[in-house]
């Protein structure tokens, strides 16, 4: 037998001779290790974040429908057409509200299965994208010229084989195009302040997620953000405010302490990556960072094993001053902030219910419920985010199907609207 | 009942489910952690420790047909994260008594074992990782590279120079050139 047929055989005969080394057999030590799982509580299923990916946090981007006075315009063309197209540029910018922060309320985007538009929250609906296809999750780009949406394009629903695609259409649903790669849930994604391409995290959660980009405008092949740490895995990219130059996002990668997590800040092209926290993290711990439009703050929620407690931080990025804003005694997570980054509204919750409530993001004030609080129905959360001009929170019970505005300086049960989707997924930013 | 029953039981706290799937899977992976650890009693705090997590962790796996590669996954970071922990504690040396080895032509295999078992030990504890979970888990390379947290590339550059190591050791190639490649911390 010449070395290589021997080099050649032991390959093919490695696994046999694995098996033969370690003898697998049933260990003596089973009924302990079962005892002691008997012993060790489960995490309840809400508290992961995989399972609460509430799509109102994800989809509160900008939009824009510019009016352009055309008959103005005509007028001022036959005098001087060059006047006029300065007009025309000049006005269409004045009326483009400034990608983050505040702006007036537009309309709303909802629907799983098919996606509607509702002019506002008193005004009448419209099926936007129909037919046999699984649309769901939409929102605009933020100058509105573009509708963005999800569409399962194969496999069944929450099955391993699922893939789903990021679409584009015309506001009215029409030319609808795929700008991405059929994707591996595409938990979190959001768009450059320029609304030229979406960032998104994507892969399987439980083997770790890449970055990608794609392009909007002219849709063709993805492009993997590398920055240059090849065991990095990603999730919850968000373009950091009031620039959008940079991508915040929680990171997991390999330290000489193992595999940890923390925040990260990094530029859409991948390069200038900076921590933004200690990689200190375990598995539960770091997750939803979500900036404040102002870019001043980053808040996160971590699991805290000792009290069995979810906990909101607030970190300052300018400083890196870390503080938990939650309740030190209640099941408090996943925060988005106020359009003028004053104000956080997050979940509080049990077993049993779930309430959105509403602080001040330094603490200094009272945490106010926002809707009554609803019954935990098992997959199905609660969801609170706020209008785009900050003074209402959009309270959504896909259980029962309720949807609730209340006033952000009062709190209770707000109004009950006489519609409900259930399942808003992005509210329309108007210029001011 | 199907694995997949078993562990959308388990994941809404049936814990008899969830002993149902240990006891089919315990002997593999309790196996694999002492290819990868050489050592019995960290191997038991491995799979004890992959398992407590992984019962803790249940209601969030997303699909149950991925609970095996998660488990895997689970297992093999705990190996190697006990043994960062405890890199200076003095390897224990098992020897499976002969009564336990399996009835089989060994004669047969072109090497013995025993050098397998050396060669195997010689690699760095993350190289050995990926060899005992590609070649005796039997995941692909992709999902051993997933498992391990590395990307595919290196993966595949690891397992290449690990097995050229491997064959060198045992002289299966004696012209082959010398490679060069993190040594294993024996204790």
């Amino acid at each position: 037998m010449s070395a290589f047929d021997r080099s050649e055989r032991f390959l093919v005969e490695l696994p046999e001779i694995l098996t033969d080394i370690a003898s697998p057999r049933v260990p003596d030590y089973v009924d302990d290790l079962l005892a002691q799982t008997a012993a060790t509580p489960q995490r309840p299923r809400w508290t992961f974040i995989e399972r609460w990916l509430p799509m109102g946090a994800i989809a509160r981007r900008p939009l824009f429908f510019p009016t352009v006075p055309w008959r103005t315009i005509v007028t001022v063309a036959l005098l001087i057409a060059l006047l006029a197209v300065a007009l025309i540029v000049v006005g269409s910018q004045s009326k483009v509200p400034p990608p983050f922060g505040p702006a007036r309320n537009g309309a709303l985007a909802f629907g799983d299965g098919d996606v509607y538009l509702r002019d506002s929250v008193t005004g009448e609906s419209r099926l936007v994208v129909g037919g046999a296809t699984h649309d769901f999750a939409a929102t605009f780009t933020r100058d509105g010229k573009r509708l963005l949406f999800l569409r399962l394009t194969d496999g069944s629903s929450g099955s391993s084989d699922e893939r789903i695609t990021l679409m584009a259409a015309n506001p009215d649903g029409s030319n609808a195009v795929a700008v991405s790669e059929p994707l591996v849930a595409p938990d979190w994604w959001d768009i450059t302040p320029d609304d030229s391409a979406v960032v998104v995290a994507t892969g399987d959660p439980s083997f770790g997620q890449v970055l990608k980009v794609a392009n909007i405008r002219t849709p063709g092949p993805m492009r993997l953000i590398d920055v240059g740490d090849p065991a990095m895995t990603f999730s919850f990219p968000n373009l950091l405010g009031p620039t959008g130059t940079e991508i915040v996002f929680r990171g997991n990668t390999r330290t000489s302490a193992g595999r940890r997590s923390g925040l990260f800040a990094v530029h859409v092209d991948g390069s200038g990556l900076r921590p933004l926290t200690p990689t200190d993290g375990l598995d539960n711990d770091y997750l939803f960072p979500q900036p404040s439009p102002d870019g001043q703050f980053v808040t996160y929620t971590t699991w805290d094993g000792g009290a069995e407690l979810n906990r909101i931080h607030a970190l300052a990025l300018q400083t890196g001053a870390d503080r938990i804003v939650s309740d030190p005694t209640r099941n408090q997570g996943f925060a988005t902030f106020s359009p003028d980054s004053q104000l956080i509204v997050f979940n509080t919750y049990s077993s049993e219910r779930n309430q959105i409530t509403v602080a001040p993001v330094n603490g200094r004030g009272p945490q106010l419920p926002m809707g009554p609080s609803y019954r935990v129905v098992q997959d199905q959360y609660i969801t609170g985010s706020f209008s785009p001009d900050g003074k209402s929170v959009l309270v959504n019970d896909p259980a029962s199907k309720e949807t609730r505005l209340v006033d952000v300086t009062m709190g209770g049960d707000g109004q009950l609207l006489d519609w409900s989707a259930g399942n808003i997924s992005g509210w329309q930013r108007l210029a001011p | 009942m199907d694995q997949r029953d078993l562990v959308e039981r388990a994941g809404q706290g049936d814990h008899d489910a969830f002993a149902v799937l240990v006891r089919g899977i315990v002997a593999r992976l309790d196996a694999a952690a002492r290819l990868i650890l050489h050592d019995p009693e960290l191997a038991r705090d491995a799979v004890q420790e992959a398992f407590v997590k992984a019962w803790r962790d249940l209601p969030g796996l997303r699909d149950p047909d991925r609970f095996d590669a998660w488990i895997h996954r689970i297992t093999v970071r705990s190996c190697l994260e006990l043994l960062r922990r405890r890199r200076r504690r003095v390897i224990e040396v098992e020897l499976t008594p002969s009564a336990d080895v399996p009835v089989g032509d060994i004669g047969a295999f072109v090497v013995d074992r025993d050098q397998v078992e050396r060669a195997l030990r010689r690699l760095d504890p993350d190289w050995r990782a990926l060899v005992v979970v590609h070649y005796f888990l039997g995941l692909p390379v992709p999902e051993a590279a997933a498992a391990l947290g590395i990307p595919l590339g290196t993966a595949k550059s690891r397992l290449h120079r690990s097995l050229a190591a491997m064959r060198l050791e045992l002289q299966l190639e004696p012209g082959s050139e010398a490679v060069e490649l993190p040594r294993g911390q024996i204790a």
